[in-house]
């Protein structure tokens, strides 16, 4: 009944899962709690400007993306607090700004994008081991950076006012936050595509975010309860012959229903 | 001569290039209680952020015991007006409070920290709960965990803004006694609305509305006090307006 592991694409599959799982329930747990949610969608949108410019240069597009984010990060995180516009509108400015270059930047291309598709909605399935390592690293960096800042991170979450007033550069420890956000968008980008990154950073931390009360038990939590819903949407996915990107988003979507209920009846 | 609590020569504070506070002089010394009073938009909240080094200054200087603002940071409790947080927020009491104790990157809370953070739960008769998630605490046990966190720090000034605003008066009285005994180990300044209350219980007294229209003892204030808020206000003691009570 286990056949399908024995091949490579399959175990690289469930490594993807387990990579992926770590990266969204840590940083998925403060895209949660500081309401950052539509910062992260538009930080992963932005992000499809970095692949379109790695067909154009001929490089991996998830490589092109990790300068492309970060940039898109910073660049959100000052229009907000620099220049006199809201949040919302420099959030929209980004999102689209960024999609439109990658457009762009593929256009001018030479050829045909073969692989387009699975950088926009996903596909666990076709993830090459280069790109797992890749994935590995980025996790450390992540693992590491919140190790660091935890309680900065927890401080500017909680109560941006009083941290200033402690004394934390809370502008810059919310653009680290922001980056973090990035590398984590761009671990994601392979197995469920910029368009729905969202739901990998949002909906683990928040099903979580229910049942506990303290953010390490949200994250540990967070962490593997992705690594049970991207496991179990992988395996559907390839069960039914469905784009797996999108099944596993709509198991989290499910679960997260199913919890709610539970959490309002029991 | 001994070093002030506060020391404020000729501040000036613009915001959006409109004048929030013009050339205020105030002194407070060590282990003064003085409240600052004064109508909304008065610039009460904008000192003490000006004092806490959230604003800079257009002009004048600040000193507190002695250093300046950026400096004095670990001396100073701090309770905001309003904390705008997440009601969900995975937090608990404990780890709100121990939010008061941060020293600085990559130094972590230790022993001492953690003792802190109980004895001040303790003042607040909030140790019992400190396991609970902050939204499971009603508001008056929230706003005391808020000044849990800035007694925590162990301070030598504490700046309490507006901290009897959601309390009911039995609180309130509670919340006053308190304050009467912390005052034998650290200066206070405190904004308030409740004139009233508060001059039964302070030293000293300012009026501030743009301007610091008085410092001194709530027994003078009667005056600067209709000046400042620019309509008559009854003090204390039930239709006689004008006259402040100290308590007895």
């Amino acid at each position: 009944m286990l056949e399908f592991l024995q091949y490579e694409f399959m175990q690289n599959a469930f490594i993807a899962a387990v990579l992926v799982s770590v990266a969204c329930g840590i940083v998925g747990t403060y895209v949660v709690v500081k309401k950052i949610v539509s910062i992260s969608g538009g930080i992963s949108h932005a992000a499809f400007g970095g692949i379109g410019l790695g067909y154009l240069i001929g490089i991996n597009p998830v490589i092109a993306a990790i300068p492309f984010s970060i940039l898109s990060a910073i660049s959100i995180g000052l229009i907000n607090k620099r220049i006199k516009v809201s949040e919302d509108a420099a959030i929209g400015i980004l999102w689209t700004t960024g999609m439109a270059l990658g457009v762009i930047f593929i256009n001018l291309s030479p050829g045909f994008a073969p692989d387009l598709f699975s950088y926009l909605f996903g596909n666990i399935l076709t993830v090459p081991e280069s790109d797992l390592y890749l994935m590995l690293l980025l996790d450390l960096i992540i693992l590491l950076v919140v190790f660091l800042f935890r309680r900065e991170f927890l401080a500017i979450s909680f109560d941006e006012e009083f941290s200033k007033a402690i004394g934390i550069r809370v502008e810059f420890l919310y653009l680290l936050l922001l980056c973090i956000v990035a590398l984590s968008v761009v671990v994601l980008i392979k197995v469920v595509g910029v368009i729905l990154v969202i739901a990998l950073l949002s909906i683990p931390a928040a099903i979580s975010n229910q049942y506990t009360s303290s953010i390490n038990r949200v994250m540990i939590y967070s962490v593997l309860l992705g690594i049970l819903l991207n496991i179990s949407g992988l395996l559907l996915s390839y069960v039914f012959n469905l784009a797996s990107g999108a099944t596993i988003v709509i198991v989290l979507g499910i679960a997260f229903i199913i919890s709610s209920i539970v959490k309002r009846y029991w | 001569m001994s070093v002030k609590a506060l020391q404020i020569e000729n501040l000036y504070v613009n915001l959006n290039k409109s004048h929030i506070l013009k050339d205020i002089n105030l002194n407070v010394d060590e282990k003064d209680f003085l409240a600052i009073i004064g109508p909304n938009g008065g610039g009460k909240s904008t000192l003490l952020k000006t004092i806490l080094n959230l604003i800079k200054p257009h002009e004048g200087k600040i000193k507190i015991l002695g250093r300046d603002p950026e400096d004095a940071l670990k001396l100073i409790g701090y309770l905001p007006q309003k904390a705008y947080f997440d009601l969900n927020f995975p937090i608990s009491a404990f780890e709100v409070v121990l939010m008061g104790r941060y020293n600085g990157l990559f130094k972590n809370y230790n022993k001492n920290d953690e003792e802190s953070v109980v004895k001040a739960l303790n003042a607040l008769s909030m140790l019992e709960f400190k396991d609970r998630q902050i939204s499971k605490l009603s508001g008056g046990q929230m706003q005391r965990i808020f000044i849990a966190r800035a007694l925590a720090r162990e301070p030598k000034l504490l700046l309490l803004d507006e901290p009897t605003a959601s309390v009911d008066p039995k609180m309130q009285k509670d919340f006053y006694d308190l304050l009467m005994n912390l005052k034998e180990q650290m200066t206070i300044i405190l904004v308030t609305h409740d004139v009233g209350v508060a001059c039964q219980y302070v030293d000293k007294i300012a009026c501030l509305n743009g301007n610091l229209f008085y410092h001194g003892t709530p027994e003078g204030s009667a005056d600067a006090i209709q000046e400042a808020y620019k309509c008559p206000i009854e003090i204390i003691g039930h239709g006689i307006p004008h006259r402040v009570f100290k308590k007895h």
